[in-house]
């Protein structure tokens, strides 16, 4: 089953993700993809908090999900794969290997250097630049915070200069 | 927290009434959060004012942090449920009082945001505030007098509302870092589940009400009946689409009046 | 008709201050639900107890919006309370409660984009010139936030109320079709939205089957 939401997301597990998108696409399971999240016990500990017993959680660093992704389509469980940053986005997306996945873009905050794209959506003017990458490696990219929003496509949201 | 006062911990909680206070597109409730800690930091510096000595392990004794530094480190971005965010202002005030590095805090806040937002909006917002509001809607239906219905609904929904802000502070500053494996321990799941299903049985009882207030007719049943489908098959998107049933019929009934063929 | 005057309109103002800090700013105690919010509107207008037959059919409605927060919601608080005001001043006939519902839902959408507008705004309060807050003036800015979302609320429900009063009884005359059936209408609305709430709320049909026969029953026994 190919993966039900594909989302970066620097919050990683929170509401918007189990309440709003996990009950609407009925998950069965989300990974974290995070190299520093996956080697700390209490951090994810800290983030399975938020997610009800009947969905369960995988870790992986970004290594080895380059190998779990092919896995995880191959899977009929129903899965959300979340990534922190552009950056993971990117190192993933290395050698094709998001061609024609959906890349959801959920929220990423402000920070000095970030300009605001969308309420929840604030980019450097780097992290576009990859984002750009991405798509040129075949994968379709679009905005949206909540399953009842408006998506806004990579080409309405970085118009070419 | 077991290292401050009492007064410094009241302080604390009544200020995360106002944790949401200014609510922002760029820092969201960080400057809330540093707003509700406050009492805590200032605390823990007078002490280490008044005792002069930097303690190893003591409140900011390794670093010799002022406490313009501390605020600093708070004021930026943070996003929580505003009723789970005492959790998080615990834990960080026990930390803080340790001598916990600050950039394991900031890792901490950071892993926490999601999961008490995700915590509360799955245990208040979508159980137990739906399901206070339909007993004020089905003792309201059933006759009772408003303020009852309407006193009803305040008193069941603070109970948990009030609990959560202070046992959540509470258990906070009793395990900081640990809170992941002793929070799993705490009811929340179950009381979600359970709220949900009384709230479940109470729409079905409040839909029995609502039709038995409306003047006996024949039709009525066959209304309920096409409703409940409506509402069963429409799910999530229920309110947006009949919200523009709503303009329709609206603006039905105002051309039949408008054209000469009112009642 | 609700009598403007000065008494009223400033216990008005007062009131959906209050509300509309509760929804975000202070303390979430949940007065800002349309159920409480229309009675109290309707407390204010001298008949609480028509402004709580609104809020019934406005909470219902409010059911359905989902509990996460996108980036824009309706804002339930300070347009319950306009309604409640106007609906309670008002003719209490099935036309008049139909044209206040859909009105307070076109409040609720402007309440929210005040929110928003809001929320921009304080992005400047705690950060002038991008200077984050300090121990110095953390606290006097966070407060001036608050005491802007409670004016926001008052202005609003002064502005709500007025606009009702002024739009719903120049429609209303012409309504065309009969109270019946207009009441009808209302009730399938609540009812719909009701039975569309079961959803978010997990599915639990054998419950909400088990509520509907334990009411059934109920009914049956008070004949």
């Amino acid at each position: 089953m190919p993966i039900a939401l594909f989302r970066v997301d620097e919050r990683l597990i929170h509401g918007q993700v189990v309440v709003g998108w996990g009950k609407h696409l009925g998950v069965d399971r989300i990974a974290v993809i995070d190299d520093e999240v996956v080697a700390s016990p209490w951090e994810r500990d800290l983030y399975c908090l938020g997610v009800p017993s009947e969905v369960g959680v995988v870790f992986a660093s970004v290594q080895d999900a380059r190998h779990e992704l092919a896995v995880w389509r191959a899977d009929p469980r129903r899965i959300i794969v979340l990534v922190r940053d552009v950056e993971t986005l990117a190192r993933l997306a290395q050698h094709q290997l998001l061609d024609h996945e959906e890349i959801n873009l959920g929220g990423i905050h402000f920070a000095p250097g970030r300009e605001r794209l969308l309420p929840y959506l604030f980019l450097s003017p780097e992290e576009c630049e990859r984002l750009r990458e991405v798509a040129r490696s075949g994968a379709v990219i679009t905005a949206r915070d909540l399953p009842g929003t408006r998506p806004v496509t990579l080409d309405d949201l970085l118009p070419e200069e | 927290m077991t290292r401050y006062p009492a007064s410094v911990r009241a302080r604390v909680l009544l200020r995360s009434f106002l944790i949401q206070g200014s609510w922002n597109y760029e820092t969201l409730i960080g400057p809330g959060f540093a707003f509700t800690l406050l009492p805590a930091l200032r605390y823990l510096h007078k002490q280490r004012g008044e005792s002069g000595v930097p303690q190893a392990g003591g409140p900011d004794g390794a670093t010799g942090e002022t406490l313009e530094q501390a605020v600093a480190r708070h004021v930026e971005l943070f996003n929580s449920h505003p009723y789970f965010a005492t959790v998080a202002v615990g834990a960080v005030a026990k930390m803080e009082a340790d001598g916990t590095p600050p950039a394991i805090i900031e890792r901490f806040k950071l892993a926490l945001r999601g999961s008490l937002g995700s915590l509360g909006d799955r245990l208040v917002w979508s159980a137990w505030r739906p399901m206070t509001a339909i007993i004020g809607v089905v003792l309201f239906l059933a006759g009772a007098p408003w303020w009852a219905a309407v006193a009803s609904f305040l008193i069941v929904y603070n109970s948990l509302h009030f609990a959560v802000r202070y046992l959540g502070l509470r258990m906070g500053a009793r395990s900081g870092l640990d809170l992941g494996g002793v929070l799993r321990e705490a009811p929340i799941q179950p009381v979600a589940e359970r709220a949900s299903q009384i709230a479940c049985a109470l729409i079905g009882l409040a839909v029995v009400l609502a039709v038995s207030v409306t003047e006996n007719n024949p039709g009525r049943l066959a209304m309920a009946v096409v409703a409940v489908a409506l509402g069963l098959a429409l799910g999530s998107r229920t309110r947006k689409i009949l919200t523009g049933l709503l303009w329709a019929a609206v603006a039905f009934a105002l051309l039949l009046g408008l054209l000469g063929y009112g009642a | 008709m609700i009598h403007f005057n000065t008494h009223v309109l400033l216990v008005l103002a007062l009131v959906g201050g209050l509300v509309a800090v509760d929804g975000t700013s202070f303390g979430q105690f949940m007065i800002s639900r349309p159920f409480v919010a229309a009675t109290l509107g309707g407390w204010v207008a001298g008949m609480p107890q028509q402004g709580a037959i609104l809020g019934v059919a406005l909470e219902c409605f409010h059911l359905g919006v989902l509990p996460v927060g996108a980036s824009k919601q309706p804002e339930s608080g300070p347009a319950a309370v306009a309604a409640g005001a106007f609906f309670a001043g008002a003719e209490p006939t099935a036309s008049i409660l139909i044209l206040t519902i859909l009105g307070t839902l076109l409040l609720e959408h402007l309440g929210g984009w005040t929110v928003h507008l809001e929320r921009l705004i304080n992005v400047w309060i705690i950060a002038p010139n991008g200077a984050l807050p300090t121990v110095a003036n953390l606290e006097r800015r966070h407060l001036t936030a608050i005491g802007l979302d409670f004016l926001r609320g008052a202005v609003l429900v002064m502005i709500g109320s007025l606009l009702l009063s002024l739009v719903v009884p120049v429609l209303d005359p012409y309504w065309g079709l009969s109270e019946s059936l207009t009441n009808w209408m209302v009730v399938t609305f609540i009812i719909a939205m009701l039975a569309g709430s079961l959803r978010m709320l997990g599915s639990k049909y054998w419950f909400a089957a088990l509520g509907a026969g334990i009411g059934l029953v109920g009914l049956w026994m008070t004949r």
